[in-house]
């Protein structure tokens, strides 16, 4: 706060504030970003020096650093197929997910017809359930979805969409606090534009397309970013969803490789460094995204309230 | 009846709300449609598996009324559940609400550099559970983490921390709170830009000191704010699993297994949909209730 650190205190005590202040900042900062430099430096041990050793002031000497980890992690360990499949699933999600949602934003901000009220309190509701409650049953349903992937019309037979990309996208193509987000945004956005271009004879969705749209370019982007970092993160529904390496998202990957059900056990010396060398490519894109939108990111934080 | 002017006009206006009414069902429905097949729908079943004994791989299914929900409560390995997630919401929550109101008391000021700072502080939030949780169990590492030579100078004995039935817990949250104190922090920020800055002008003509004003203004301007981040951390540490899964698998002896761990566990490794099912009810109950409170709490009191 500027207005409190004009209060006039004793110089003395008004320098330990300052002091303390500083201190404070700086653990902070250390204690927020030391796993990632540690993460970082540790994957770049050569065979095993990190594991033998520990701590030494020779890990920060570049010198002494190997891309190994990374060249092992991303051809034997799979991490280029985990990094594939994510982007896949990530880029298909956002792109659905931002395009459904402002199009229902747009029609429950700015249209009038019966029911609206009662179809928006739906999609409210539907934002407090969480995927830990409804992750299973829709596992089962995916399962055991009529007439495919094998199944019959009583959804015997087969496996329906488990282990498909559709079966991870599905459920995930729309998102009712991105709905929400958006038709916030729309109400606010004056009503002569859309009239003009009605009475110009354009139909809903060209004036969601032409008009509402090209205005909105702060809230979509600030929707697609968290669709993204959401789903490049994904974890639960990739686990119970795929049963091959094939489907493997990142994190996914990322767990059967710690926990021992990929093909890296066998290299013991580098597999912590390997381990890290995943995590750390597993990070980066969205540490990139991240520097790049960073204000977006935060003004969508203030915005929305979530997490 | 020959057609004027007028009614022409209330035609038009006619054919154009026909119009509007038609488009607005259709282009709700690629949102509204999954949402009812992909989350209503799935509580329903969720209710509806709960009372029965269900294998999803061969599809068989008996009804066996409320046997999951009396297993549950009389299971031993449920109540450590409970226990445990309950633990985790009680270290969870006011450690992050703490480490984030700091963080933002730190950081709300015009500084240079301030907007790196803020990014620093939140960046752990937007990154994978999962990777972190690996890089995370490196710093537990019981010879040469990070952790265990930090502690070795305050004379501390290292120890396997993440598989010590008295440490393994301790960890997990604290990594959690690592990880969520940035959203914390700026939901923070957010409240503490929204204080007029006379509020403390006027504190500060009448001689408070700093710590009157924080004590007087900030923080019990700050309660809504914090009132909504306890009830969404309760709801996210009832759901606590990816940090779980990654840093303990549950263990030592199932001391850090929480219910969607176990929800996890008994669905997809132990092949008990119904039991699986009937948790997952709980769970949801809970969150309702949860989102109720924060709901009531809004409606009523949103002003200061």
């Amino acid at each position: 706060m500027a207005q409190t650190s004009r209060l006039r205190l004793p110089p003395r005590e008004e320098l330990l504030y300052r002091v303390l202040l500083i201190l404070g900042i700086i653990l902070g900062l250390v204690i927020a970003a030391l796993p990632f430099l540690w993460m970082a430096v540790s994957s770049l041990g050569t065979a095993g020096m990190v594991i033998r050793i520990g701590f030494t002031w020779d890990m920060f000497n570049p010198l002494n650093w190997s891309l190994e980890p990374y060249v092992v992690a991303w051809k034997m360990a799979s991490i280029s197929k985990y990094i594939r499949t994510t982007t896949i699933y990530a880029v298909a999600v956002t792109v659905l997910a931002t395009t459904t949602s402002s199009l229902a934003g747009y029609v429950f901000g700015r249209l009038r017809f019966p029911a609206r009220d009662f179809l928006f309190g739906l999609v409210l509701a539907t934002m407090m359930i969480p995927g830990s409650v409804t992750f299973l049953p829709l596992f089962i349903l995916m399962l055991r979805l009529p007439l495919l992937g094998g199944n019959d019309i009583f959804g015997a037979g087969g496996h329906g969409l488990y282990n498909s990309y559709a079966g991870l996208i599905l459920p995930n193509v729309v998102s009712a606090s991105s709905i929400f987000l958006f038709r916030q945004f729309f109400r606010t956005l004056p009503k002569d534009l859309e009239d003009a271009a009605r009475i110009d004879g354009c139909s809903e969705p060209m004036i969601w397309l032409r008009v509402i749209m090209p205005l909105s370019g702060p809230v979509v982007t600030v929707v697609a970013l968290f669709q993204f970092q959401g789903s490049w993160n994904a974890f639960v529904w990739p686990l119970v969803m795929s049963s091959s390496e094939r489907l493997y998202t990142i994190s996914v990957g990322m767990y059967s490789l710690a926990y021992g059900s990929g093909s890296l056990t066998s290299m013991a010396e580098l597999f912590q460094s390997v381990l890290l060398a995943g995590s750390v490519m597993a990070v980066l894109p969205i540490l990139f995204l991240f520097i790049a939108f960073q204000r977006q990111f935060v003004q969508g934080i203030a915005l929305t309230g979530l997490k | 009846m020959a057609v004027g002017p007028a009614n022409r006009f209330q035609e038009f206006r006619a054919e154009l709300r026909r119009s509007e009414v038609k488009w607005a069902y259709t282009l709700i429905l690629p949102a509204v449609l999954p949402l009812l097949i992909f989350t209503v729908l799935p509580v329903l079943g969720a209710i509806g598996l709960s009372f029965t004994h269900f294998d999803a791989f061969s599809a068989t299914m008996s009804w066996i009324g409320t046997g999951n929900y009396r297993e549950a409560f009389d299971n031993e390995l449920f109540r450590i559940t409970i226990r445990n997630t309950l633990q985790f919401t009680v270290g969870f929550v006011p450690l992050s609400l703490a480490v984030g109101f700091s963080a933002a008391m730190l950081l709300n000021r015009r500084i240079r550099g301030i907007s790196f700072l803020r990014g620093a502080y939140y960046l752990p939030v937007l990154t994978s559970t999962i990777a972190m949780g690996i890089a995370w169990m490196w710093l537990f590492q019981p010879q040469v983490g990070l952790v265990s030579l930090a502690l070795k100078l305050f004379g501390v004995t290292p120890k396997d921390w993440l598989n010590s039935p008295f440490t393994a817990m301790p960890a997990v949250i604290g990594v959690a709170v690592w990880k969520a104190f940035g959203g914390t922090m700026l939901i923070y920020l957010a409240g503490l830009q929204g204080i007029p800055e006379t509020y403390y002008d006027a504190a500060k003509v009448d001689g408070a000191g700093r710590w009157q004003l924080l004590r007087f203004i900030t923080w019990p301007l700050l309660r809504p704010v914090t009132f909504y981040l306890f009830i969404i951390g309760m709801i996210d540490s009832l759901q606590v699993f990816d940090l779980v899964m990654i840093m303990t698998e549950g263990g030592p002896a199932f001391r850090t297994t929480t219910i969607v761990h176990q929800i996890y566990l008994n669905a997809f490794k132990f092949n008990q949909m119904g039991y699986a099912s009937a948790m997952a009810v709980v769970l949801f109950v809970a969150i309702a209730v949860l989102t109720f409170f924060n709901w009531k709490f809004f409606s009523s009191s949103l002003e200061y």
